[in-house]
């Protein structure tokens, strides 16, 4: 049995020492994952500690992980941020989806001064919201492509689609379309 | 076109070509170079803008804190488990395998049969097979079994929403080939689509929701898929029908979806059914608001799926 399984094993039976361990190991992932989806640090950790409660009641219920921990805790993270969108849609941001469009920049130098954070984050914040889901998981967590496919419920096919789809619209956002 | 970018794109991906500087298309895709290089290019400025992540304020102290105080009072709470009696987790599991012994016992038969028969590895090499290859009953019957050892109506929904999306992969499979999609592929995701309803229209009040939203979103992008399916089909001259068929069916259980979403209670009427029912002995119990001690807190499916989530919202 590897060391990530008896940890898991461990973790099952509420063993303190574990449970920790599994904590200090994802929490700062599912952190990371958490801000880059809602841009609010305060916020990104208090949905963290929602997700390893929400771990505890899955525990209880039997409900919890029985293949890949790793995206399990992403998917419950996933969820989190689904219903909090769901509750707060984000503001639409016409005036800086305008602004990127008006300007004229060409796409290569763009690329070349590796486009300012600022403007690609605004750009990323116009995706959809299963684009930035995809974007933040394949791109940030750096989960494979079925991972991501996992979390997220849909098929592998789906997820490569709409990280295609994804970077094609952040393309037509930051430049001029390739003709 | 797309779809070979795409997938060119995740090969890339894969192999972390969008980590390198400067040179990032791989020489096999030279003819790809100048939509694939910008893609890349993007996906590497969007890799490095999301390693800009703050130290969170709190240093995860206090969620630490409070994960390991709610384990300590479930560990209480869990331990012993008087004899003769069941926790609501395995109470629940004993009501399932109650109900679903006789339909499983079909399926489990021919799935047990055809592992003896032919080896182990064929379930996993038949995942991959397509309609008149000699796996494809295999899979058939994988499929089968896996539906029926669905834990929840929620679970059994989500699995047959994503057979609805392999049965459009074996379409565009199939015509790529240069074959004749068969009917029966059609059907079979019209009976996944209509298993989709049924299970759906028994989950709770809590899941429904969340859950009729997620299938909404995947029969828009199977809707999606179709088009283009049709489209190539149109230059083919063959399997415009089929895909007529299968594009209407999605479109009709979207429309069912959404209107779940908005009027609920009609939609249980008209998608519940007693033979879909989890458990002929023990009805469910009826929707209610107030979360059970089993799966509360849990909303938009999946594993943690609901949402409470009033902790995550609160007080900063």
């Amino acid at each position: 049995m590897t060391s990530e399984r008896a940890l898991l094993e461990r973790a099952r039976a509420f063993e303190e020492e574990a449970l920790g361990e599994l904590y200090d190991q994802y929490a700062p992932l599912v952190y990371s994952y958490l801000y880059r989806r809602v841009n609010d640090a305060a916020l990104a950790e208090d949905m963290t500690s929602e997700v390893f409660l929400r771990m505890v009641t899955a525990l209880r219920s039997e409900t919890e992980w029985h293949t890949s921990f790793r995206a399990w805790i992403y998917r419950v993270a996933h969820n989190l941020v689904v219903d909090h969108y769901r509750r707060r849609p984000p503001a639409p941001e016409l005036a800086l989806e305008e602004d990127l469009m008006a300007d004229d920049v060409d796409l290569e130098s763009a690329l070349a001064e590796q486009l300012s954070l600022q403007r690609l984050q605004g750009a990323i914040r116009l995706l959809t919201p299963d684009q930035q889901q995809v974007l933040a998981l394949r791109l940030g967590e750096e989960l494979q492509a079925r991972e991501v496919a996992e979390v997220m419920g849909k098929s592998i096919g789906a997820v490569e689609q709409l990280q295609h789809r994804a970077l094609a619209a952040l393309r037509r956002l930051l430049g001029k379309e390739q003709a | 076109m797309s779809r070979d970018i795409r997938r060119v794109l995740e090969r890339c991906l894969r192999t972390g070509s969008h980590k390198i500087d400067g040179e990032q298309v791989p020489r096999r895709y030279a003819d790809r170079a100048s939509e694939l290089g910008t893609l890349l290019g993007l996906a590497r400025s969007v890799s490095r803008s999301y390693a800009d992540v703050p130290e969170p304020p709190g240093g995860l102290e206090d969620g630490r804190r409070r994960f390991l105080a709610a384990a300590a009072q479930m560990r209480e709470q869990t331990t012993p488990v008087p004899s003769g009696t069941h926790t609501k987790g395995t109470e629940r599991k004993r009501r399932m395998i109650k109900t679903l012994l006789p339909r499983l016992a079909g399926a489990a038969l021919a799935a047990t049969m055809a592992t003896l028969v032919v080896g182990g590895g064929v379930a996993v090499a038949a995942a991959d097979s397509l309609p008149g290859e000699a796996l494809y009953p295999v899979k058939l019957v994988v499929e089968d079994v896996r539906l029926a050892l669905a834990s929840s109506p929620e679970a059994e929904a989500e699995l047959a929403m994503e057979l609805v999306q392999e049965r459009t992969q074996e379409m565009e499979m199939l015509m790529a080939q240069g074959e004749e999609i068969p009917d029966d592929v059609v059907a079979r995701m019209q009976k996944h689509l209509s298993r989709a309803m049924n299970q759906a229209a028994w989950t709770s009040e809590e899941e429904m929701p969340g859950l009729l939203q997620r299938m909404a979103t995947r029969l828009q992008e199977q809707e999606d898929e179709l088009e283009q399916l049709k489209i190539r089909a149109q230059e083919q001259q063959q399997n415009k029908t089929q895909l007529q068929t299968a594009q209407q069916a999605c479109e009709q259980a979207q429309q069912q979806a959404a209107e779940g979403i908005g009027d609920p209670e009609t939609f249980r009427e008209r998608h519940q059914d007693r033979e879909g029912q989890p458990d002929d002995a023990n009805p469910p119990d009826p929707p209610t608001s107030e979360p059970s001690p089993g799966n509360s807190g849990q909303g938009s499916g999946g594993p943690g799926g609901q949402g409470n989530g009033q902790g995550s919202q609160g007080g900063r």
